[in-house]
């Protein structure tokens, strides 16, 4: 269950960026986190929501994307989105394929005003 | 009126600053590291005993063995001598993360160290997020384990430059196959290393300790710049 600790990351993170920012409020906060990242979602939002309660945080939305990873064919370099644990190249067939991303683990941007 | 405003930084980049320092601390010192995961009795702390036993005499060894509660494994490496060994008690966490090394690092004498070897808490998930400065993580596996644990848990196989299969002596006793571990575990990274060893009975250990010893001194060899 590191997700609290990945929550208190994102929190912290967001205080340090309001403050060099100069930012009194933030409406959303985008994350990316990969399925591969070892992190679950789901529960990096509760921990969130537990968490803000007491901070200037607590009514911000907290939006995260999910990346699908992408397989690289080592044959012919064709570049596409997994979607299962099948690494086969949908171009020329060959099962040897380079995993890309899916790892992700990210504070992609802050929205801010009304 | 809203207004974007990019961040792009990683979550844990403040844990990626300090495993930095420590990384540039031991590299500055010719050390290797390693962080050695798996999941809860795989062997990890057996697998640092056997190389203990080649290794201790020729080089000088440094430990940090990390544990949710008591610092057994701590006191196993201890009795089997010739390392310098420190606990982290993680007191529930489930990982060890970069603050937590750096401190065990500041007991340990850096300047009469070859090789550090950092034992993770057993756990195949979360360690697979926190860099601890080490220059490759080893994954074990043991054949009393499912053989599609590197489907299950991706993360970890992606990240893992080695694959150690241990308790070979139990082969043929479990459903486990040693061929279907190394498939699953090369779809999920094709460049994956892979060793497979019995702690137990010594068999396939030679080739880990010879390949930990070029390690060392490859190390210690100046680099060509």
């Amino acid at each position: 269950m590191h997700e609290l600790s990945i929550a208190q990351s994102v929190i912290r993170s967001v205080l340090e960026e309001m403050e060099r920012r100069r930012l009194s409020s933030v409406k959303k906060i985008h994350l990316r986190i990969g399925p591969w990242s070892g992190v679950m979602a789901d529960a990096v939002q509760f921990n969130f929501t537990v968490l803000c309660v007491d901070t200037p945080l607590r009514d911000v939305r907290l939006i995260i994307e999910e990346p699908p990873p992408q397989g690289q064919c080592t044959q012919c370099s064709h570049t596409f989105p997994i979607q299962a644990m099948s690494l086969v190249c949908p171009q020329c067939g060959c099962e040897s394929v380079r995993l890309q991303g899916g790892d992700e683990l990210e504070i992609a941007f802050l929205e801010t005003g009304e | 009126m809203t207004e974007q405003i990019a961040v792009e930084k990683k979550i844990l980049s403040e844990n990626d600053r300090l495993a930095a320092e420590i990384r540039d601390a031991l590299q500055q010192r010719r050390i290797p590291a390693l962080n050695l995961v798996s999941s809860p009795g795989s062997g990890k702390t057996s697998l640092l005993e056997v190389t203990l036993k080649a290794l201790a005499r020729r080089f000088s060894i440094g430990l940090i063995a990390g544990d949710v509660q008591t610092e057994n494994d701590a006191q196993r490496l201890r009795a089997a001598g010739g390392a310098q060994v420190q606990a982290i008690v993680t007191n529930g966490a489930c990982h060890l993360d970069a603050r937590m090394v750096g401190r065990a690092l500041a007991g340990m004498n850096l300047e009469r160290m070859d090789l550090l070897v950092i034992e993770n808490v057993g756990n195949l998930v979360c360690p697979s997020s926190y860099d601890l400065g080490e220059d490759m993580k080893i994954v074990l596996i043991s054949a009393t384990e499912g053989d599609d644990k590197p489907l299950k848990y991706p993360a970890m196989f992606r990240r893992a430059a080695m694959m150690i299969v241990n308790k070979t002596d139990l082969l043929g006793f479990s459903d486990f196959s040693l061929e279907r571990v190394q498939n699953n575990a090369r779809s999920i990274n094709p460049d994956l290393q892979i060793l497979s060893l019995s702690c137990r009975t010594g068999s396939g250990v030679d080739a880990w300790i010879a390949w930990l010893t070029d390690l060392i001194l490859q190390a210690r060899r100046p680099s060509a710049e």
